[in-house]
């Protein structure tokens, strides 16, 4: 399994988008370009445009200024399918009907390959198997979803997207409904998939410290715009937690890793 | 494992079972009635060997066209029934609660009010057809922006459903006369169903089956929330009203030919997810032949059942069919709710 990653694919990339909800502006003018094969990793306070970000980069949210661009054109000309053979997308808390079952769900990633019409190949039972094996749901393929716990059901929602075997794939706070051993178990499996796969990697997660140990690069939002974007050492500083978050932190080497690991500040309780 | 669908064996037998009781139920509806004919009497009517022409008349005329149109309609309505449910992502909707069926109703009383006022006599079955098509039309245009919400399309259906009713009531009450013809289209009824309902039903079936059958890939894909439909290729807006004016053309077909018929394209569906899941390819073809054996089956009680209305002067026979599948589904259905997980 020394198979070299394939060469980096067209990534989606954002040059000066504004978008927005009815007369809400929520992005204004953000560029983002994510390196192909490396992790990016969203951070910022709710609100400050992570999720509008990566769904415009997804084509769900369109642009009402600036571009997305993917291969060169702009992602609004390509066919819905094709945008969706190149980038999935995984949203935040995502909907679907209880009595499906988990293989059926995942089977919906195959959609973009398969068509509305069409029949599933070998290589798309392939995909299926694989993706469910990277998101350790194949022993759960026959079971429905509402007889998963939460954890459970969004690792099948993770299936789905990596069932649709894309070079970039967008994570919307995939760890949400995790406990602390699935959240790591996930991070580590979307980091396998860029250093194994060359897959590029744009995640949102709210934990900070998960995203300076597991990112290559991490791009701070604020109100809409893009405030740091950098190296995990060179964005999340007491500087940024301040200014961005209101959050009073000292920052310290991860014992483990080395890399940067914030600890607020302010809370010192007496010892009784 | 090549294909996708769960128990692919179990669907089979479920399909050809069903389809063996609608060639049974067809040939109860032949034989049993009013005048009930021994099996060599209704063979003798059907292949015309020389036999009395009463019997030809009644078999062939008259029971044979409304054994199809129950059968056929039966089929529309359920598989109507299980697209809506999957497409508005709500259990509980059906062709009546977007308004297709109350819609049909008010085109037919419509229809008789401009009668009346124009001369010109739109057929009923058309009349039907635009009402229901209207109804659905109107669901989907004042549910708006939000419809694809669980709940919406099914709440603003509600609405316009109870809007046609007044509205049926309001024209109905200048017209007490044409009551009796009316009531077939508010409470679904098969009596009297002759070749020319029949003859406006199959093309619906040729056309619409195959069709609703071929879009189960497009309606699972439909059961996820708007954001990861769009992320998977498929604009979600516009993929939701094409399968949707399927499904209301579909129940707007099967009501233009029997009325107003309650419970069937909720029941047949909801015991068809628990026959096979929610996998739309193994769902709507089993969901199709259980609403066409439903159907029928419930027309076969309507019309061989005799009972005594409170105030009617003799006992009434020949019950429209939208009153057994009201009477029955009601309770059927609080019973299978109150089984069920959530």
């Amino acid at each position: 399994m020394t198979a070299p990653p394939p060469p980096p694919a067209a990534v989606p990339t954002a040059h000066g988008v504004v978008a927005g909800y009815g007369r809400r502006r929520v992005l204004d003018g953000v560029d983002l370009v994510p390196e192909p094969g490396r992790l990016t990793c969203l951070v910022g306070p709710n609100g400050s445009g992570k999720s509008t970000l990566l769904q415009t980069l997804g084509r769900v949210v369109p642009t009402r200024g600036g571009r997305v661009v993917l291969d060169g054109r702009d992602i609004a000309d390509w066919p819905g399918p094709q945008v969706a053979r190149r980038v999935a997308l995984l949203t935040q808390d995502p909907q679907g009907p209880g009595g499906l079952r988990v293989r059926e769900l995942v089977e919906q990633g195959r959609h973009p390959w398969v068509g509305a019409f069409g029949a599933l190949r070998r290589h798309d039972d392939e995909a299926m198997a694989d993706a469910m094996t990277a998101a350790g749901v194949d022993h759960l393929a026959d079971r429905r979803l509402d007889e998963l716990s939460g954890g459970e059901r969004q690792r099948a929602w993770i299936a789905l997207a990596l069932a649709q075997d894309t070079p970039t794939l967008l994570l919307d706070e995939p760890t949400t409904f995790l406990d602390v051993a699935h959240q790591l178990e996930l991070l580590r499996l979307v980091r396998r998939r860029c250093d194994e796969r060359g897959t590029t990697v744009v995640v949102v997660l709210h934990d900070l410290n998960q995203a300076a140990r597991f990112a290559d690069r991490v791009v701070a939002l604020h109100r809409g715009a893009v405030v740091a974007d950098g190296t995990p050492e060179q964005v999340l500083t007491p500087g940024l937690l301040r200014e961005v978050f209101h959050v009073e932190a000292v920052v310290v080497p991860d014992p483990v890793t080395g890399r940067p690991m914030f600890v607020p500040t302010g809370d010192r309780r007496d010892d009784a | 494992m090549v294909t996708g669908v769960a128990r692919p064996g179990r669907v089979v037998v479920l399909v050809v079972g069903g389809v063996a009781a609608a060639a049974a139920l067809l040939t109860a509806h032949l034989a049993v009635g009013r005048l009930p004919l021994p099996p060599d009497d209704v063979w003798a009517a059907l292949t015309g060997s020389p036999t009395s022409a009463f019997h030809r008349v009644l078999v062939v005329d008259l029971r044979l066209p409304r054994a199809l149109v129950g059968l056929g309609a039966g089929a529309l309505l359920a598989l109507s029934g299980a697209v809506l449910q999957a497409v508005t992502r709500n259990p509980l909707a059906e062709p009546g609660l977007v308004g297709v069926t109350t819609g049909a109703a008010l085109g037919v009383v419509a229809s008789l009010a401009v009668a009346a006022g124009t001369g010109l006599s739109p057929a009923p079955t058309v009349a039907a057809l635009l009402g229901g098509l209207a109804a659905g039309a109107a669901t989907w245009l004042v549910a708006g922006r939000h419809r694809s919400a669980p709940g919406r399309l099914v709440l603003v259906g509600a609405l316009v459903a109870a809007l046609c009713t007044a509205l049926t009531s309001l024209l109905l009450l200048g017209r007490r006369d044409s009551l009796g013809s009316v009531l077939r289209w508010l409470v679904g009824s098969l009596n009297a169903r002759t070749w020319d309902d029949w003859a406006a039903l199959w093309p619906w079936l040729l056309a619409g089956v195959p069709v609703g059958l071929l879009s189960a890939g497009l309606v699972n894909l439909l059961q996820l929330d708007d954001p990861l439909v769009t992320s998977l290729g498929r604009p979600a807006d516009r993929t939701r009203l094409l399968v949707l004016g399927l499904a209301v053309a579909l129940a707007a077909a099967a009501v233009s030919a029997t009325g107003a018929v309650a419970f069937v394209g909720l029941l047949a569906p909801h015991v068809a997810r628990r026959l096979v899941g929610a996998d739309a390819r193994a769902l709507l073809p089993v969901a199709a032949v259980l609403g066409a054996v439903l159907l029928s089956a419930a027309d076969l009680v309507a019309y061989s059942t005799t009972v005594s209305l409170p105030g009617a002067a003799s006992q009434v026979t020949g019950l429209p069919v939208g009153a057994v599948t009201a009477v029955v589904g009601g309770p059927v259905l609080l019973a299978l709710l109150r089984r069920s997980r959530r």
